[in-house]
């Protein structure tokens, strides 16, 4: 026998949770998987639910800075942009997900997800320069942690 | 082709100089954004979480049930009317866009009609819809609808926007669509009935799909009919959204882009035309 392996091609989804709150703590990536999937369903149905269901993956999800990435097979990246484009609420609250990038390989994506997430935490008061008011000390420093947490578990994300 | 790609690169090298402050979106590189449908009085917010989702120009829109009156005049100062002289039509309908200048926020005026009677007032020389930038028509009746894909009606407005939140209630006669495309007015699918309930959002894909079958494929405008920001997509979330229509991607995309700008430019043109040149 000759076994030739199928290589298996995905796409990363990067992008942000918009709402209204500051953070998200009922949120997680389950929860934001089970929507994803969910309304995959409402849009596509057992169809649509089935041929995503095996790839379909929030690799990483921070509620603080409210990133999210998500994997899938590159054959359905349209159909699972559709469904997240129409998701209005996700643990009772109401988001729009925004996708920023549509990555390749993990490498390109965990990249194009740091960009984001110093984008993001440069319009939190971090301490960087440029900062218009600065908040008390604990809590510039509890936004640090949160910081390097994100990104030490998107360093520490598998493909 | 050349001249865009060079814009493209010109793009990436500024948002690369800038560093990571500023996060090229897909949006940022490609051409700016319409947002033609936002059912709300003038509010600064939602014009501003357009402008960050992508969005360059905005039009808020006014609704009239039945036969205008005097007292539905705009009393905002439009943002087409004062820009008449630099609005390229021919660049904007040859899908030149990117040398059109954006207008900003616009005013609309969408003119809900169940009867023929309620169209009598509308032509190009109404004082109410002229106070306007754009002008919508919704017609909920075979009649009405006919009506607006014929002269003059179609020459006073901009959109035909078809009642989609539930089973369009007259069938759509492609020779009719092509005849209100030929003369410049385009036909409009709002993708914020998407995000209601299942049963709406049946109709508003079945609906657009008819309307996607029947009419030319450059006259469809895709807007949100937002009432509120959480509702607004960005450009390129919407371009997917609208795969649920059996459009393709890029199809979508010039949906938002170049097919607005051209509605716009149609727009200032009448204008120019009724109000002579901004002075």
């Amino acid at each position: 026998h000759q076994w030739t392996m199928v290589h298996r091609r995905s796409r990363y989804l990067i992008g942000s949770v918009e709402s209204n709150e500051d953070m998200l703590p009922s949120m997680t990536a389950q929860v934001l998987q089970a929507q994803i999937r969910s309304s995959v369903g409402d849009l596509y149905g057992d169809f649509g639910v089935g041929s995503v269901l095996p790839s379909l993956t929030v690799k990483f999800f921070s509620p603080a800075w409210r990133i999210f990435i998500v994997r899938v097979d590159r054959e359905f990246v349209e159909l699972l942009r559709s469904a997240m484009a129409v998701i209005t609420f996700i643990a009772q609250r109401e988001v729009r997900l925004h996708v920023v990038r549509t990555a390749g390989s993990a490498r390109s994506c965990r990249r194009c997800a740091a960009r984001l997430l110093s984008f993001e935490t440069s319009k939190r008061p971090c301490g960087r320069q440029g900062a218009a008011a600065m908040p008390p000390p604990r809590e510039r420093e509890r936004w640090q942690e949160l910081r390097r947490e994100a990104e030490v578990e998107l360093a520490r994300m598998q493909p | 082709g050349q001249v865009r790609g060079g814009c493209r690169l010109v793009a990436v090298l500024a948002a690369r100089a800038l560093g990571s402050r500023s996060l090229p979106s897909p949006q940022g590189l490609a051409m700016p954004s319409a947002d033609l449908n936002l059912v709300s009085k003038v509010d600064e917010h939602m014009q501003e979480v357009a402008m960050q989702l992508g969005y360059d120009t905005v039009a808020f829109a006014s609704e009239v049930q039945g036969r205008m009156s005097a007292h539905h005049a705009s009393r905002v100062p439009g943002g087409l009317t004062s820009r008449v002289g630099q609005v390229c039509p021919k660049l904007a309908l040859h899908g030149g866009t990117s040398h059109v200048p954006s207008a900003g926020r616009l005013s609309r005026l969408t003119l809900h009609v169940d009867s023929t009677d309620q169209l009598r007032d509308v032509n190009e020389g109404n004082r109410v819809m002229l106070s306007y930038d754009l002008v919508a028509v919704v017609p909920h009746t075979e009649d009405a609808f006919e009506r607006c894909c014929n002269p003059p009606v179609v020459n006073s407005i901009d959109l035909i926007s078809l009642p989609m939140e539930t089973r369009v209630p007259y069938s759509l006669n492609p020779v009719l669509l092509r005849k209100a495309a030929r003369a410049g007015v385009h036909f409009e699918v709002r993708y914020a009935l998407a995000l209601r309930d299942s049963m709406t959002r049946r109709h508003l894909i079945a609906n657009a799909l008819q309307l996607k079958r029947a009419a030319p494929e450059t006259s469809i405008v895709i807007s949100s009919g937002a009432d509120v920001g959480s509702k607004l997509r960005a450009p390129l979330d919407v371009a997917h959204l609208a795969t649920l229509f059996h459009m393709s991607v890029r199809l979508a995309r010039q949906c938002t882009i170049a097919h607005p700008r051209a509605v716009i430019a149609r727009a200032a043109a009448r204008h120019e035309r009724l109000l002579g040149t901004a002075g």
